[in-house]
């Protein structure tokens, strides 16, 4: 398939009067690295939330992959292979680290309650099946000599590790993260490259809303620029960096960074 | 986890054999039968508000429309107990599933008045039909449960029915909890935006538990009225939920363990403080508001701590 793997189509989200996402209309392509930048309150997450099925459209749709997700819910989205981590981690903290990658293979291999309820065959054997993979994962994403911590107890660049594993769990075909390298170390945004690369590497689309210029640059193959609702722009690393409008509306606010 | 699995061969062992021990006791079997019927609501419960975080109050409601139905169905229809049971299950199964997606919506304090509003109605209802109900004087005579010949008419035969039934809860319930489904309902206790990301139809989860957490109270109420052999809206009010809630917040809310040891400490310690009854409802609550600030996972939650904490000690 060459077609886009997620189209916005004149997507629009009002808080109010406040015109968050204002009819964007995009592609994010298939098997590359997309990101999505923009300044404060530009309506990034605002976007991702629509695409995801957290908050509603107010217009306009989010189709993937052929399939309109506006109108779905989160767990309708997840299911249909999209996975997405939240600028504010949104992982369970009272859970360990394997069991929250566990739930994040929620979307693979689906046992009904009563066959659960009932230890009834099928139950036992999808939780080893299940098992498996999630070592292999955790030891993948250097996890594994934390998998029995308690989540809220690691740093916080760990749980932002641990939200990509729990992402990576449903197997997604695309990723949207928000902010994942907000709030680490440089060493640790270093290691967050080479995550990313070696996700898209794996054939998985990635959406990536991100502020830290040197980390969109090295990883993105396409950018979008949101500003005020709207989208200013969109191309290449090269073209972007180019672009009077973005400079004017956007990357100037980064100069002093 | 090895432990774990031990502890769940021993329960079912232990409930054999200790009527050789109290069998001849009426009052010991009789609490003993009276944990068991506790520890069955608080089963539910516990995968409704220990585990998945809803501060659901319903469970004196269905409590007493399971007893209403075993009762009204053996008493004005005839039907036999055992069938009386079951249909207090499914009716109030059916009415859980109904009810579960309207209330669950609703959050926290707002969730626990809704659940104690309609345990209300059920009440006032119960009263004000009197010509079906026996209204507030409710309804005696109820028949012994049997199979075929055999009559539950004895406390240890009753034991035995009580003890089937809760060990079959318990069992549903264990396989629940550590299955993923169990893991995803912790998680959306914690982040319900979390969890649905991860594609788990968390007003769904919600639903299937408050389904579980009406059908084992309702089942709970038949065996209690069909053991005392007489059923009156007092024994449903508001206290009964609250008496649930606080057996979780004793024993610990988020394990099964934790529903029993709340359940036995629950039911023995007024016997055992009877000579100092006056003071009960002060002993209670300074028991409840010490587990609470002080043992947040409970007392069962505390022993398995302090045990891992001594093993720990030991290996080093
Ligand atoms: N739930 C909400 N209710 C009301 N207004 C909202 C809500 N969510 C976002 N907004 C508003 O929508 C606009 C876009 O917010 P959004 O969080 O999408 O921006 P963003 O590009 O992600 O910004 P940042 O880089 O700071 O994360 C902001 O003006 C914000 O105040
Ligand atoms: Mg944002």
């Amino acid at each position: 398939m060459t077609e886009a793997i997620l189209q916005i189509k004149g997507l629009g989200r009002h808080y109010g009067g406040v015109r968050a996402v204002d009819d964007v209309t995009c592609l994010v392509q298939r098997g590359i690295v997309t990101a999505l930048i923009g300044p404060n309150g530009a309506g990034k997450s605002t976007l991702l939330n629509v695409a995801s099925g957290v908050t509603p459209a107010s217009f306009g749709k989010v189709v993937f992959n052929g399939e309109v997700m506006t109108g779905k819910r989160s767990d309708q989205v997840c299911k249909a292979g999209i996975a997405r981590t939240f600028q504010t981690p949104q992982l369970f903290p009272n859970l360990t680290v394997r069991e929250n990658v566990l739930v994040g293979a929620t979307r693979r291999g689906h046992v009904s309650l009563t066959r659960i309820a009932l230890a009834l065959p099928g139950a036992r054997r999808d939780l080893r099946e299940i098992d498996v993979d999630t070592d292999a994962l955790l030891g993948e994403l250097g996890l594994a000599p934390i998998a029995e911590k308690l989540v809220g107890k690691l740093p916080f660049g760990q749980q932002r590790i641990v939200e990509i594993a729990r992402g990576l769990a449903s197997r997604p075909e695309l990723f949207m993260m928000d902010e994942p390298a907000s709030g680490l170390s440089r060493a640790e945004v270093e290691g967050f490259r080479d995550l990313i690369l070696k996700i898209a590497g794996r054939g998985i689309s990635v959406l990536l809303v991100e502020h830290n210029m040197q980390l969109v640059m090295s990883t993105a193959d396409q950018i979008l620029v949101l500003d005020k609702g709207k989208l200013l722009a969109s191309g290449t690393p090269g073209e972007i960096r180019a672009s009077e409008a973005v400079k004017s509306a956007y990357l100037g606010s980064y100069a002093e960074h | 986890m090895n432990s774990y699995r031990k502890a769940g061969w021993l329960l079912p062992v232990v409930a054999i054999i200790l009527p050789l021990f109290i069998g001849g006791l009426p009052s010991a079997l009789n609490l003993a039968i009276l944990v068991g019927i506790y520890f069955t609501v608080c089963i539910g419960l516990t995968l409704i508000f220990g585990i998945g975080g809803q501060l659901s109050l319903a469970p004196a409601a269905f409590y007493g429309l399971g007893a209403y139905t075993s009762a009204l169905l053996s008493t004005r229809l005839g039907v036999p107990v055992l069938l009386g049971f079951v249909a207090a299950g499914v009716l109030c199964g059916v009415i859980g599933w109904l009810l579960a997606r309207p209330l669950l919506r609703l959050r926290a304090v707002y969730l626990a008045i809704a659940t104690l509003a309609f345990g209300d109605i059920l009440n006032t209802l119960i009263r004000a039909n009197s010509e079906i109900t026996g209204g507030s004087s409710g309804i005696v005579n109820l028949p012994s449960p049997a199979l075929g010949s055999f009559e539950f008419n004895t406390p240890l035969r009753y034991y035995f029915l009580v003890w089937a039934i809760a060990l079959f809860a318990l069992w549903i319930g264990n396989n629940i909890v550590k299955s993923r489904i169990g893991i995803g309902l912790r998680g959306l206790a914690e982040s319900e935006i979390g969890a649905a990301s991860c594609g788990i139809d968390v007003a769904r989860y919600k639903a299937w538990m408050f389904t579980i957490g009406a059908i084992l109270p309702g089942v709970a109420g038949g065996l209690l009225v069909h053991y005392l052999g007489f059923i009156s809206p007092d024994s449903f009010t508001t206290q009964f939920s609250i008496l649930i809630v606080m057996i979780l917040a004793v024993g610990g809310r988020d394990s099964l363990l934790g529903a029993l040891t709340g359940a036995i400490l629950v039911t023995v310690l007024p016997i055992m403080l009877a000579s100092y009854e006056k003071y009960s409802p002060v002993i209670f609550a300074v028991l409840f508001l010490g587990s609470v600030m002080f043992m947040p996972k409970g007392l069962a939650g505390a022993a398995m701590a302090a045990m891992s904490k001594w093993r720990r000690s030991r290996n080093d």
